[in-house]
């Protein structure tokens, strides 16, 4: 019986309830010594060498993973972000329609019904299926309006009005000064018009033509029946060209502008592929307004033990980097509510879908095959 | 999702019924979470410090339950991180104790669970009550809120109770039932307090007393402020019906059926991801976990065991694989060939004892 013999009375029955205490995690008040970033006491490493040199796993895997920090927002984006007037608040609570409205490609996924602002419960961003982003054609095809990126080629005032009449409810005031902000510091502008130029020039003289931004970030231009490949001089930030891995042109690249057989096809929207630098920042606009390039092949780890085989980052790793609070970067994702929700969201799509990928491409590596054998074996 | 079901089973068939049934729900509204929140924002804002916050509690409770043995001695246990389509993730837990005989007892029962609003005695008494007021009372349907998920029938046109059974009969005594839950003590005491009905915009409002009060323990209440559901495992039968619960798999979405058999597709197109699951797994939280272990044994007919080998192997070396491949299977019947000390035991008995 309880209490009686060599069985004690556990701890949860009410004889003990004196010495029951609420369990209580603290503060995230230490800071990783490698990275800076926040973590509660309960989170440190079960291993006491790694504990004394005060790194964590989650954030860098003890150093071992460095990626550039995000920088100071520009203003007035970051008074939007961080301001606690009514202005602010009500730009955050909307922020998801304010990216959309500035991002150079669309999002495209089932959006679960209940993200919707009816019904109880809380509100989130859950998908349903893939999800994907989508880019459209450099030139708004016979007389449509312009659309995302389509927009950026316009002149500040023009790109202002185009938006402001896609989304009247929106502020117009907020509108101008975001799209003056982002003309003087998104570099990905820049490039588009570089492409857009360089695309006229060609036009008059090539029928086939085709302008690529390659996952290295670098711009190239395939021209004439044999495609030529020609690197176009970029002079700003997006072309902080990567070491190329890649093969001569590929799945991954982005189509930016193209010309078959002296017309420009009409090929609506192209998936763009989660593993270019460019996914994030080409949607995440107000999160990235540098264009801040996001996760990529060519990311590598530290070794600063020497015990990794492995020197890929992974994209998961990417992401969690991303995912802390850091005493030396500004918490802009954390601060972006539903669009942070979106991020986590799209950012855990895009490692799951990554991994589906190889699954589906590697299936031959994986079949396995049940053999029979028409005689008894002798292992029986 | 159906092999951890069968794996879960096999645990049953060796320790028998699971002693608890435990639920856990994180609780936006806990300090730690609370406290981090940059300004203006609340806990939906910020998945990633729910999921975190919620992975250190989850580790602690496990800890209590299996090292600081809060029930009494740890046997095993089987537990599923969920997320449901509403995001805030809960745990499913199963435990196995090694003294159901002694604990498990009527006489027993009302020390470590109960089913009222708390006696405010003491300071410790005050910090509850407050804690299950909160926490543990079932308030979706006061008032008869046709509106509550748990008032829902498939058919609209039924008026139906609540599927919970709330509010449940007064009952002086905990009883335990042949085949299945016990039904806890619910004494008549003046103890209520009283909260708006969901849904009246603060026009009405009810009155809760004990009738209305999840089990819970108070332990585990008292330490983690959140919806911690504590149920005595009743009988076998309860048993099968939690288990196909905690492993009801991912929150999944009905499909069309295409001719096509693409595992793949069928994965994608079927799934619900909403931000902490996301969170969650960008961080590799564990999401479930088995102790003792389960062993898979192969079955199969004679000469068709399944090996594997790669497209590009040497011919030569995929007929050694062949020849040399030894199941459980057949290592249990070679052994008991030769051997008669095994022969007593089942196929699945057998590795407990032979291994």
């Amino acid at each position: 019986m309880v209490g009686q013999a060599n069985i004690p009375v556990p701890t949860a029955f009410i004889e003990h309830r004196r010495e029951w205490t609420a369990h209580k995690l603290g503060h995230m008040d230490l800071i990783c010594s490698a990275c800076h970033a926040l973590h509660w006491q309960a989170e440190r490493p079960q291993n006491r060498t790694r504990a004394k040199a005060g790194t964590f796993q989650a954030c860098c895997k003890h150093g071992d993973v460095i990626v550039e920090r995000m920088r100071a927002l520009p203003e007035p984006l970051n008074t939007l972000m961080t301001g606690q007037d009514s202005q602010s608040r009500l730009f955050r609570q909307h922020i998801r329609r304010w990216n959309t409205l500035f991002a150079f490609t669309s999002i495209s996924c089932n959006a679960n019904a209940r993200t919707g602002t009816t019904g109880q419960g809380l509100q989130l961003f859950q998908i349903h299926g893939a999800i994907y982003h989508q880019k459209g054609p450099l030139v708004p095809p016979g007389g449509r309006d312009a659309l995302f990126s389509q927009i950026y080629l316009y002149n500040p005032v023009e790109a202002a009005q185009a938006r402001y009449a896609r989304a009247p409810t929106l502020d117009v005031t907020i509108i101008e000064s975001l799209t003056r902000m982002l003309q003087q510091v998104c570099s990905y502008i820049q490039l588009y018009l570089t492409v857009r130029e360089r695309f006229a020039q060609l036009s008059e003289q090539e029928p086939d033509l085709r302008i690529i931004l390659n996952p290295e970030l670098s711009l190239i231009v395939e021209s004439g029946a044999d495609m030529r490949r020609e690197t176009l001089p970029t002079a700003n930030e997006v072309a902080l060209i990567l070491p190329g891995e890649y093969g001569r042109g590929g799945f991954r690249d982005i189509v930016l502008a193209e010309r078959v057989n002296g017309e420009v096809p009409d090929n609506g929207l192209t998936i763009i592929n989660s593993n270019h630098a460019s996914y994030l920042p080409l949607h995440y606009v107000l999160l990235f307004p540098y264009g801040e390039p996001g996760w990529h092949w060519a990311r590598t780890l530290e070794n600063q033990d020497g015990n990794r085989q492995n020197l890929r980052m992974s994209q998961r790793t990417f992401f969690r980097f991303r995912m802390h609070t850091r005493t030396d970067e500004p918490a802009t994702l954390m601060r972006s509510q539903r669009l942070f929700q979106q991020l986590v969201v799209d950012a855990w799509a895009a490692c799951d879908q990554n991994k589906l990928n190889w699954l589906r491409t590697n299936q031959a590596k994986l079949i396995c095959t049940m053999v029979l054998l028409m005689y008894c074996n002798k292992a029986m | 999702m159906q092999q951890l079901y069968q794996d879960s089973m096999a645990l049953v068939r060796h320790f028998g019924k699971p002693s608890l049934f435990i639920t856990f729900t994180a609780n936006p509204k806990w300090a730690e979470i609370q406290d981090e929140l940059l300004p203006g924002q609340t806990a939906i804002d910020r998945p990633d410090l729910v999921a975190r916050v919620f992975n250190l509690k989850v580790r602690d409770l496990l800890d209590q339950l299996k090292h600081k043995q809060v029930f009494g001695p740890w046997r095993g246990w089987v537990w599923t991180i969920e997320y449901q389509k509403r995001g805030l993730p809960h745990l499913h837990l199963l435990l196995f104790l090694k003294t159901d005989v002694q604990f498990l007892t009527l006489v027993y029962i009302d020390r470590f669970i109960s089913a009222e609003i708390p006696t405010e005695d003491d300071f410790i008494g005050q910090q509850l009550r407050t804690i299950i007021e909160s926490t543990m009372v079932h308030t979706q349907c006061v008032g008869g809120n046709g509106n509550a998920l748990c008032m829902k029938d498939l058919n609209p046109a039924v008026v139906t109770t609540c599927h919970k059974g709330y509010p449940r009969d007064i009952l002086e005594e905990t009883t335990v039932p042949e085949n299945g839950y016990p039904l806890y003590r619910r004494r008549n005491t003046v103890r209520s307090f009283i909260i708006p009905v969901p849904g009246s915009r603060g026009t009405l409002t009810a009155v809760i007393d004990n009738r209305k009060v999840v089990p819970y323990s108070p332990y585990l209440s008292l330490r983690y402020n959140a919806h911690i559901n504590v149920d005595v495992c009743g009988s076998v039968q309860a048993v099968k019906y939690i288990h196909k619960y905690i492993y009801k798999g991912g929150d999944r979405a009905t499909v069309s059926v295409e001719s096509e058999h693409d595992e793949i597709k069928r994965y994608l197109h079927g799934r619900y991801l909403g931000p902490t699951e996301a969170v969650w797994r960008l961080f590799e939280f564990d999401m479930h976990d088995e102790q003792p272990p389960v062993t898979h044994l192969s079955l199969h007919m004679p000469g068709q065991q399944a090996i594997y080998f790669a497209g590009h192997d040497d011919p030569d070396h995929i007929r050694d694989l062949i020849e040399g491949s030894i199941t459980t299977l057949m290592a249990f019947f070679s052994y008991n060939a030769q051997h008669e000390d095994g022969r007593q035991f089942l196929y699945y008995e057998f590795p407990e004892h032979f291994v």
